[in-house]
Order: C-alpha cells, then structure tokens, then sequence
C-alpha cells in the first residue's frame, strides 16, 4: 500500500498550492482547507441552498465551536487538526492513476478477491477520469421506476430544492446537531448523502444502494441521509461496499436520520470497508458516525444489519428510539479489526413505548493487535411497559495482541420490562484449527470459515448479495492474521 | 519394495514428556493394521504425529509416505496426499453445516490437485450417494459441525467424511470408547465399504470382534512409544492381556 | 485491625476492619458487619478465605490482593445506600476469587455496586453472581468490570447479574464491562433486569398464598440463590434476616 500513501501526499503537497491566495469566488472549485463561517457560506451558496438550510449549518457550527471533542471511548488517536481538512471538494490530485494501469496492483487483487465488478474498479481506485463507466443511464431509467410509485430516491442537495417541506420537517429531528460533536460538524458541514421517502402503503419493489445514486463517489466524507418511510411502507437500503475505499480525505463524520410511521419497516443494511491504514495503523480512514432511527409510529420496525471491516478508526452506534408502542428495534453486527484497527461501536435502544422489542446480536472479532469494543445501551422508560430487549455479544480474539472488550449498559425504570443480555469471549480453539487443517483447509481459509461460522447469525440477515460479498471480505480483512 | 507408509525410529513429545521412542512401522497399500496396546502407550499420540498436530514435537525419526517426507509437509499439506484421521472427539465448529465444511474441503484438496471446484451439482451428487450408504440424512447434513452430535453420530459423521474425501491412509482412533454396537457396526461397514487396492487402514480399538469383522491384516502392539510386535490376524487371539508386553527398558 | 492468624472453622468476627490477612496454606472465616470505608484484604500463597460483609448506609470499600494458589471468597450484603465497591487482583498463578453480592434498596435510597476483578496471573478463575431488588424510588447502579491484561492464559471469568423491580419508579443501570487483551481466555457474563415472574406469583396464590406474601416468598426464593451456598447456619440466618428486613413487604 505504500505506493497510495505515496500519492495521498504528493496530492496534499499540490493543493496546499491553493491554500494562499484564496478570495470567496463561487466560481472556484474548491475551498481551501480550514473551517469558519467563510467556508460554509461558500459550501451552502456552491449548492444553491435556501435560506434556511444555510442558517441550520451556521447555528450547528456556532454551537460546534462550544463543543469539546468525546474521549470515552476506548480509541487512541493523534489529536485531530479540524483547521487542517478539507470541507469541499479536494482538489483532484495531480498525480491520481489515469487508468487501471496506474493503480496499485494490490489493490487490483484485493478486487478480485471480493469480485468487484470490472467498471467498479477504476471508480473506487480514484481513477482520475469522469465519466468512469456509463452509471448515468442506469441510474436514471432505475430512478424513473421509482418514481411511478412516488418513492423518492435522489440526493440530499436535490431533495432539498425538489422536497424541501419534507427535508425541512425532518431533517435534524432524529441527529439534532446538539447531539455529539460529530453530529454537529456533519450538521454543519455536510456534503452530501441520500434522501429516501416512501409514500403510505409502498413497498419498495428493489433494494436501494447507494451505488445507483449519480456522483456517489464525493460524498464519503460528511455524507448525510434522511430516509422517512409513511405508515405501511417498507424499503430495504445498502449503503455501502465491499470493496477498501481510498479516500484522501482521513475523517468522516457522517449522520444517518430514519423515520418510520405507523406499521412501515426499515432495512438498513452496511458493508464498510473503508481503507484502514497501512500494517501499523497509519494513514486509514477514521470513522465517526451517527446513525439513529426513530420508530415513531405504532407496531413500526427499523432493523440496523452491518458488517464493519474497514476504517482505522470506527466509532459508531446505530441506535432506535423505540417510540411507538409496539415499535420493534434490530441490531446486527459484525465489527472486525485486524492490524492496528481501532473499533469502539455498538447500539442504543431506547424504549419508550409499551410492548416495544429490541435485539441485539453483535459479533467482534480481533487479530493483530487491534481493539475491538462493543458499547451498549439499552434504556427502558418508565411508560415502556411490558418492553423486551434481548442481547447477545460474543467476541473471538485470533493472537495474543489483540484486545476484545465489551461494555453494555442496561438502564431499566419499568418493572414489566425485561432486558437480558449475555456475553462471551474466547479464541478460536487450536483444536478447531487442526480440525479444519487436517481436512485439507489451510490455515488461513480455515480461519476464515470459522469466523464465518461464529458471525452466521448476522451474516444472514443481510441481504442476498451483500451477505455473499461479506463472506469473501471477511476472509480478505483476516488475511495475515495467523501464523 | 519400498513400503507405501515407512516409519522409521520416530520420537515425539508433548508438554516435554516423551511420548514415542524411536517407533518403527510399515504399512503397505491396501491394508488393514490394527494399532493395539495399553493406555498411554502413544496409539493416539502416533496418529496425531502422523497428521501433524502443532501440539506433538516431533524430536527425531522420518516418515515417508508414498516416497515423499511427510514430516515436512503442513497439516492441509499432507491432508491433500491422503492422510485422514478420523478423530476420537471431533470438535465442534458453530455456524458451519457439515455440507459446507465438506464442500470447502473438497474443493480444497481439488485446487491442490489444480483442479477446478466442484460444481453445485456434481458436489449434491458426491454427497448423496456417500451419506445415502452410511445412513447420514440431509437433517444432519445441515447441522452445524458436530454440534450437538451424541457421540455415535459423531462418530458416523467422521466416518462420511472419510467416504466424502477419498483420503488413502485412513486413521481412526479408538472407536470403541463409549459406542454402542450399532454405531460399531457403522464404523466397521463403511471401512469394508472404502476398502481398496490403493487405501490404507490403521485402526486403534480393542475390540476383538469389531477388528474380526473389518479383517484385519496386520496387529502391531505398542508399548511405551515403540512397536514391541507385529503379527497377523492369529495375533489378535493371542493378545490376551498386555501385559506380557509391558517391558522394563 | 483485625488479624486473622489461626486455622478457624468458626467465623470472626470483625466489625469495621481496616485490614485482613489469610496466613499461607490457612483457611479463615470473617465476618464485617460494619464494613469500613477501605478495608485491603490479603490472601497469601495457598490461603482460602471466606469474607462476609453486611454494607448499608456508608461507603465500604475493598481492596483485596490473592497469591498464588490462594482462594477469595466474599459475599457482599447491601440493603441501604451507599457507594459499596470490590477491587481483586488475582496476582498468583492458580488464585482464584467467587465474589456475589446481594442488594436490596427501596424508599429513596441510591446505592451502587462498583466491583473490579483483574486476572494479573496466569490460570486464574473467576466467578461473580450479583443479584437484587429496588423498591420505591430507589435506584441501584451496578458496573462490574473484569479485567485481563495482555499476556496471561488459562483464564477463566465469569459473572451473572440479575435484578428485579418492584414498583414502577425503581430504577437499576447495570454495566457488566469485560476488558480482555488476551486470548487463552474464557469469558462469559450475563445480565438481567425484569420483575417477578406472573406466573409463579399467580402459582402461589392459587396455593392459597396471598398476594403480598407471595411476592416476599419470591424475591426471597430469588435473592437466596447467592446466600444459599453458606456454610454455617447462623450466618445464613443472619443474610435471610436482614433480607427480609429490607424488602419493602
């Protein structure tokens, strides 16, 4: 990998060429790198935003400011220069590949080994030319489909021209921008993201992915979706891919908003592997992020399924406001870190309603001499009668300098609820290894057949395709890990 | 004629206790060798050596089979040459079906082989006929590995992982311990199923009349991790009690 | 200061210790039935000592070291607020700690249970069972954290916490953490935290069992699962006495 670390900083060596001499110009490309009340206004009047969308960026980043950066978790990294980022567009890197030729042939077997597609390739590679493969089309006749039942399906910069009263109704209702510090950047400064509605009764006859969405490929960095689905709907949604990501861009704080009214169900699944950095933990993608779904209405599901391979740093916890009475929340997750991967993530259930339900079933697995933690929290209100929750978290450690840790809180105010959580940690036995061995497995594919194994119970509640792209990534993120 | 499986003076050990002391043993293609002798005399320990479990040190001796050293070669490694243990407490992997851990391994020792993968059909075909023969039903196909298995039916799943995998030098150790006469039976039918000109048997079990019915080639008694006697199947009326065999060294 | 220096079948009694030692290869008894603000404990090499502790009211906290081969065994009785915690380090190579707890908190009060075990030592083994009840607006916070530090094996932790409410304005947060760094590990908690079981309480009424009656003959049967292990009656006696005293019918 070192040939990509090598171009990420020629790359930043050119640009810093932009960071003087710069004049709010909106006919520029780019803003140099820094955050103030400047830069937002350029990024808000670059999109063409309203008024109003403008003033909720200005007062998320007045308040930003107040905020100190958590701690609590169980992640080290070196302080994060805020001033020092990129919020708009990079400027494309002078030295980027211009075709597949020029990419590192690692990388290329890495794709091969998860069957990315060929036209996906030189897209995720940073191949520096546009039109990369003909998605346009595909994506307008899949968008024109949609469209005939009333689901919306298009980016938040158009949605917020097209639908403006439903973004203005839900935007920042379920991540108000005063809910963590991250939160409160994404408010301020995101990008881009997905926006989904689907209409009373609809269910959604495809999965929707992130994929078909046009310029996918810039938004990573503070990418925000709302996804609001009225009473008696249903959508699937994968966000995502299996493929390691390179993005110049090293932080991400992204926010994920989800409604569901009375009787609709929301999937939600994510298979991320975004670039974790280099054998010693260097130069990978941190990952910050805040995914909240609200059940508000009655007997409404929202069920969280993700498979996290990727990122040197991940900090995220799905969680489900269990509102409505009758809500159902679902929490799946395979969390893996190998190297010197740093992982701190988990859920919330909040129960507030009566006959709610929550489980959790969450799998981490560390190799190398990476941490892996599993963080809970799991709240019955005092009005959430008759409520359950039921977790199970296991953790396997493959080596001797990889940590496991599992941390859940369990807060209960209502005597007919009932929460039951269990856990356990172990390591993969020798036994099983030479089991599988002595079938003629080699060590590594035994490895990963028993993890895979260990994760089943998640692995297949992800959609089809997904869940065959998840078995492969999790054998190519154990790679190395033994011996 | 070189022998198809020569050991010669070989020494392992385990948690620094010396186990077998300088063990010499031949076994030819297409034979049937019964492995006897008292508790911890290294029967099990051999078997484990032979497959080459990291637990056993492996302190001096050479192994070849079919001309080739396999002392040097890893675990799967020798797994793709045809060495097979069926074990005396299989272990357990959670999440995995027995069809899937099959198919992997197959395909495996196929790639090995450079061959290509077994195909979704031509595996089911491979699979039914061999769990067909030896009473496996598709419900225990599907079960997780040994999961939840009472010790006959584990035992019988080894033994259609044998059928499955085709190895040459089938091992199987102490069959006997704790198995009900049916399940013997299982066990000694699929090894008289599998017999062939060009697969090897080496069995620990103390069982005269489980020996009797597979036909038994030859006996080799083990004491103190050396062979101490090697007959022929009027060996097995002989061995009355071992310890005519126990020796001061 | 209380010592405990000789071989005792019957327990001590020390109220308000500061400190207390279980002599190498001896086995002592001890019991605190006003638990000072620190106590260190200290279980030498081959040592057993059974601690018993009756907290209420004040913060108690211990602090307790077990050598090599040594064996803790504490039960930690909570039936008032108050900050109660329980920090061991297994030090030695073969200790071992059981630490249960009992809390039972009602009217207002606000009480926690803050316990740390750290497996410093190789094939050391744990073992917490920490169960209770909260009545009125009491609100209990239990956290207990088991430790293993990089480079040990042969470790074994486990902890179960189990809580029942019994009105609508108690409150229980519980936080069983496990931060383990090593991996010949084998680690396994639960946590629980419901009401009484309907059905056994309308099992007992039809017995003829009134309302109020049954639920204390429940919570009891509930909460005895941690005291039922004591060895010596008068004690025993004495856990379910004050039990019984705090719960709330």
């Amino acid at each position: 990998m070192t040939d990509i670390r090598k171009k990420i900083s020629a790359a930043d060596a050119v640009s810093d060429a932009y960071r003087y001499g710069f004049v709010t110009d909106i006919d520029a490309e780019t803003a140099p790198k820094g955050l103030n009340e400047d830069i937002i206004r350029f990024i808000s009047a670059k999109k063409g935003e309203p008024d109003w969308l403008l003033a909720f960026r200005l007062k998320a980043y007045r308040h930003w400011l107040t905020m100190t950066e958590p701690s609590w978790a169980m992640l080290s990294y070196p302080p994060i220069d805020y001033q020092d980022i990129y919020y708009y567009a990079a400027p494309k890197s002078a030295s980027a590949p211009k075709s597949l030729d020029e990419v590192d042939p690692e990388l290329l077997k890495t794709y091969d080994k998860l069957g990315v597609p060929l036209q996906e390739r030189a897209l995720l590679a940073g191949v520096a030319v546009d039109a990369v493969f003909d998605s346009v089309s595909v994506a307008t006749t899949f968008r024109e489909r949609l469209a005939k039942q009333g689901i919306v399906f298009c980016s938040i910069s158009e949605a917020v021209k097209e639908h403006a009263d439903l973004v203005k109704r839900y935007l920042g209702t379920v991540v108000p921008y005063t809910d963590n510090f991250f939160a409160c950047l994404n408010s301020a400064v995101f990008t881009d993201g997905t926006f989904v509605y689907i209409p009373k009764g609809v269910k959604c006859p495809m999965e929707l992915s992130t994929y078909f969405r046009i310029n996918a490929q810039k938004s990573g960095q503070f990418e925000r979706t709302l996804i609001v689905a009225d009473d008696e709907s249903y959508v699937s949604y994968l966000e995502g891919c299996t493929a390691p990501q390179r993005d110049e861009n090293q932080l991400h704080a992204a926010i994920v908003e989800i409604v569901v009214m009375n009787g609709a169900e929301v999937k939600y699944s994510t298979v991320q592997n975004w670039y974790p950095g280099d054998k010693d933990g260097k130069g990978g993608i941190y990952n910050f992020v805040t995914k909240r779904g609200l059940c508000k209405g009655k007997n409404s599901k929202l069920s969280w399924t993700q498979v996290e391979t990727g990122s040197a740093i991940t900090w995220k916890y799905p969680s489900c406001v269990l509102a409505g009475d009758g809500s159902r929340g679902e929490f799946y997750s395979v969390a893996i870190t190998n190297n010197m991967q740093q992982a701190d993530t988990g859920t919330k259930m909040i129960h507030l309603g009566k006959d709610t339900s929550s489980t959790i079933v969450s799998k981490g697995i560390s190799a190398g001499r990476s941490q892996n933690t599993y963080r809970g929290l799991v709240k019955m209100g005092a009005k959430a009668e008759n409520a359950r929750n039921y977790s199970q978290c296991d953790s396997l450690l493959i080596g001797s300098n990889c940590g496991a840790h599992t941390i859940p809180y369990m807060q209960s105010s209502n005597p007919s609820a009932r929460i039951e959580h269990e856990a356990t940690t172990s390591k993969i036995s020798d036994d099983q290894l030479f089991y599988c061995q002595q079938r003629g497995l080699g060590a590594e594919e035994a490895v990963s057949l028993i993890v895979n194994g260990f994760c089943k119970d998640v692995m297949q509640k992800l959609p089809m395709e997904f869940a065959m792209e998840a078995t492969r990534l999790v054998a190519v993120t154990l790679e190395g890990s033994v011996g | 004629m070189t022998a198809w499986l020569e050991i010669k003076d070989l020494k392992a050990s385990v948690d620094d206790k010396d186990i077998l002391n300088g063990l010499n043993m031949t076994v030819n293609e297409g034979e049937v060798h019964a492995v006897m002798g008292p508790n911890g005399a290294g029967k099990s320990t051999l078997f484990n050596v032979l497959c080459g479990n990291p637990h056993y040190r492996v302190t001096g001796g050479e192994v070849l089979f079919k001309g080739k050293n396999l002392l040097d070669m890893s675990v799967d490694e020798r797994a793709h040459e045809g060495v097979f243990l069926a074990f005396q407490l299989p272990v357990e992997i959670p999440g995995i079906s027995m069809a899937t851990f099959m198919k992997y391994a197959l395909n495996a020792g196929r790639r090995a082989k450079g061959m290509k993968d077994f195909d979704a059909v031509g595996y089911m075909k491979h699979v039914k006929v061999r769990s067909k023969a030896l009473g496996v039903t598709d419900e225990m196909l599907k079960r997780p590995v040994n999961v939840g298995f009472s010790g006959g039916e584990k035992k019988r799943m080894e033994m259609f992982q044998m059928a499955v995998l085709e190895p040459s030098l089938c091992m199987v150790d102490e069959m006997d311990s704790g198995l009900d006469v049916d399940a013997l039976k299982v066990v000694a039918d699929a090894i008289n199923v599998m017999r062939a000109a060009d697969r090897s048997f080496m069995l620990i079990s103390h069982n005269r009349r489980f020996l009797e019915s597979v036909g038994v080639d030859k006996v080799h008694v083990l004491v103190k991790g050396k062979v101490v006697k090697t007959g022929g199947r009027d060996l097995l009326e002989e061995l009355t009690s071992f310890a005519a065999y126990q020796e001061a060294e | 200061m209380a010592d405990v220096s000789k071989t005792v079948s019957a327990p001590l009694y020390s109220d308000g210790a500061e400190s207390i030692r279980a002599e190498a290869g001896r086995t002592a008894v001890v019991v605190d039935r006003a638990p000072a603000a620190k106590c260190s404990v200290v279980v030498e090499k081959g040592a057993s000592l059974l601690h018993y502790r009756f907290c209420g009211g004040t913060d108690a906290a211990v602090d307790a070291v077990v050598e090599e081969g040594g064996k803790y065994e504490v039960l930690t009785l909570q039936t008032a607020g108050g900050n109660v915690g329980m920090t061991v380090s297994l030090a030695g190579s073969g200790a071992s700690c059981r630490s249960d707890a009992v809390y039972v908190l009602s009217g207002g009060e606000k009480g926690s249970f803050v316990s740390k075990v750290a497996h410093n030592a190789d094939d050391t083994v744990s073992s917490q069972l920490i169960k209770g009840a909260v009545a009125g607006t009491a609100e209990e916070t239990f956290e207990g954290t088991v430790l293993i530090p990089p480079g040990h094996k042969g470790i074994d932790g486990a902890q179960q916490h189990r809580a029942l409410l019994l009105s609508p304005t108690a409150t229980v947060m519980a936080v069983p953490r496990l931060e383990i760094y090593s991996d010949d590990v084998k680690c396994a908690h639960g946590s629980a935290v419901g009401d009484l079981d309907e059905y056994q309480l309308y099992y007992l009424q039809t017995r003829g069992i009134g309302e109020e009656e049954a639920k204390k003959v429940l919570v009891g049967a509930f909460l005895n699962e941690v005291t039922d292990g004591i060895f010596d009656e008068t004690l025993k006696a004495e856990f379910a006495k004050r039990i019984e005293a705090a719960l709330p019918f």
